[in-house]
């Protein structure tokens, strides 16, 4: 699904395009997806500079930070971001990562959870989105995202719930203490997904994770064209054997994984497709279907 | 009629107009001040050309760093000896503070060809340790928790380095409520970094040592792990050492931008060849750290 409804001026200025978005609410494939991209580029580049291809035990990620990294942000800010209000830091958040010139090294794909909302002003987004060449905004069914979210977050399947149809729902949100990540606003799961797939400022490419998860290939295959990168039948085949979702279990139990939060023991969980209904009690499942009715519908759950 | 206040921090003389800065410790010599600080009308600083370092809110010349924060405020900071300050009608003093003992003094330094980490420093008989990390690695804990068991405060926030020696920086810590809270401090009798920032400061000049530079004995770099006690691994690798020490610079984007890199990573080479560092993993339990500390000898646990 690609949006074809964009504001004319968007493609002004083309050969400044040099940032994407792989958005998505949390544990809905993000960070797979950033992998497949990223072992398909180091697959590539090998490829042109005739390398030998090894097969490595580090997982690649090396795609661009999330949008909320606070170190990133600090580093162009040129203060401590942990000195500013919420409100004064979502003020100044759009025109963060924009320069060009800092950053023309080579593309990048930044991680965001934050949803694309308007500022508490009404005026400004919260995201920027000058220049940026597209978003892929992956959706996964809430329930299954209640399961994996239990365990990321080290909370019942309940509290779980509760997170997801919460309207003023956040990551990095306690007041208490310094995270790693700035505050990033979520709402409800529903609300997050209309704001990304209504917005009208970035080109968007919506895949569903269940779709990436059951045909790879060819959901893969739709991501490489609308991110511009060739399409090579080999080396996708060896993209999709490197970032198995079994073996990047087993490079996490063996190696470790940088983006795993203290939260929790291992980011890699089982990725199984229908899981929340199977563990959540039905009041729970109920709960989450019934509110985002809407949605799951549009977007052909059952 | 213009007030002076006089203040040493980092082995400088420092001079602010009307400004006072409860953080620094004062002194009576009225020798000519190596650095001004001084209120200027933003609106008439000269343009600066765009530079490949410069980000929205940072401008870097030639012995020369601007920063500007919307609602907030600007610094001028140049030729290591001056920083001038603007800020937004409504905003107190303290908000304004800040940025010139962090991102304000960083400069000054970097400019003077002063080496600066980001994290903190401490000494115990005489001898030096200093601790690097990211935000939320648990430096500014770590500093209050060995400040209670009779260690002095050289330094926080900023380490300046010169020659092996660190310098007397600024005589406090900050700590977030969690932190004041494990600490059972009273959060009522302390000052915010900021209003509606839930960040404290702890001045205590009985436990600060400011008399002279003093040779650093040990460095650590640290990481927070879900673990029960405090461990240690030296870093017997140079390039890790090296690695570790680059990215705890302080405001790499500024020693860039300034033409100090050079500089910087050769006394870093140098540093690395003669000095002892390591990672130090510390248990995320406070009571258990302050337990661990009693019988872990920072200066010398080999």
């Amino acid at each position: 699904m690609i949006n074809s409804k964009l504001d004319k001026n968007h493609f002004k200025g083309q050969e400044e395009i040099d940032y994407w978005y792989i958005a998505s609410y949390p544990r809905s494939g993000n960070t797979w997806c950033r992998i497949l991209i990223a072992t398909y580029i180091n697959l590539v580049k090998a490829k042109k500079n005739k390398d030998e291809i090894v097969e490595e035990n580090n997982i690649q990620l090396d795609t661009g930070l999330i949008l909320s990294n606070r170190s990133w942000i600090d580093d162009q800010l040129g203060i401590d971001s942990s000195d500013l209000t919420k409100e004064e830091l979502d003020k100044i958040r759009i025109h963060i990562g924009l320069n060009k010139k800092i950053f023309d090294d080579n593309p990048r794909y930044h991680k965001v959870h934050d949803s694309f909302y308007k500022i508490s002003n009404k005026k400004n987004y919260l995201v920027p989105y000058e220049n940026c060449a597209g978003v892929i905004y992956l959706i996964r069914h809430p329930a299954d995202i209640a399961i994996s979210l239990s365990n990321f977050l080290n909370i019942s399947y309940t509290d779980s719930v509760k997170f997801l149809v919460n309207k003023k729902a956040s990551l990095a949100g306690n007041k208490d203490k310094i995270h790693k990540q700035v505050y990033q606003f979520l709402g409800t799961w529903e609300h997050h997904v209309k704001s990304w797939t209504e917005q009208k400022k970035i080109p968007i490419l919506v895949l569903k994770y269940e779709d990436l998860h059951t045909n790879p290939r060819i959901f893969f295959k739709r991501i490489l064209k609308f991110i511009r990168l060739p399409i090579d039948e080999e080396l996708i085949s060896k993209t999709m054997i490197n970032a198995d979702f079994k073996r990047l279990k087993k490079i996490e139990s063996k190696y470790g994984f940088s983006e795993r939060p203290d939260s929790c023991n291992s980011f890699f969980r089982s990725g199984i497709l229908g899981e929340g209904k199977e563990k959540l009690s039905p009041n729970e499942y109920k709960n989450i279907t019934s509110n985002f009715k809407e949605t799951l519908e549009k977007y052909s759950y059952t | 009629m213009t007030k002076i206040y006089r203040y040493k921090v980092f082995n400088l003389i420092l001079h602010s107009e009307d400004l006072e800065i409860p953080d620094l410790p004062e002194t009576k010599s009225k020798i000519k001040p190596d650095v001004e600080v001084k209120k200027e009308d933003s609106s008439l600083w000269p343009r600066l050309q765009e530079t490949k370092e410069d980000t929205y809110f940072i401008k870097i010349a030639k012995e020369e760093i601007r920063l500007t924060i919307e609602g907030i405020g600007s610094l001028r900071i140049t030729n290591g000896n001056k920083i001038a300050w603007d800020k937004h009608l409504t905003i107190p003093n303290r908000d304004i503070l800040n940025i010139i003992l962090g991102s304000g003094l960083g400069s000054i330094l970097i400019q003077r060809k002063t080496l600066v980490f980001h994290g903190n420093a401490l000494s115990k008989n005489g001898k030096a340790i200093i601790c690097l990390g990211e935000s939320g690695a648990g430096k500014s804990t770590l500093a209050y928790a060995l400040t209670e068991i009779g260690w002095d405060l050289i330094s926080d926030d900023l380490v300046a380095v010169k020659s092996n020696l660190v310098l007397p920086g600024i005589p406090r810590i900050k700590l977030w409520q969690d932190a004041v809270d494990a600490f059972k401090l009273d959060s009522d009798k302390l000052s915010r970094v900021r209003n509606k920032i839930n960040k404290y400061i702890l001045v205590d000049k009985k436990n600060y040592n400011m008399s002279k530079p003093i040779k650093i004995e040990k460095i650590y770099l640290l990481v927070n792990k879900k673990q029960s006690k405090i461990v240690e691994h030296s870093i017997d690798n140079q390039k890790a050492v090296f690695i570790g020490l680059r990215n705890n610079l302080f405001r790499p984007r500024f020693v860039r931008g300034l033409g100090k890199e050079g500089f910087t990573f050769q006394t870093i080479t140098n540093m690395q060849n003669s000095l002892n560092v390591s990672i130090l993993s510390l248990p995320n339990n406070i009571n258990v750290m302050k337990k661990d500390l009693k019988k872990f000898d920072l200066i010398d646990n080999s």
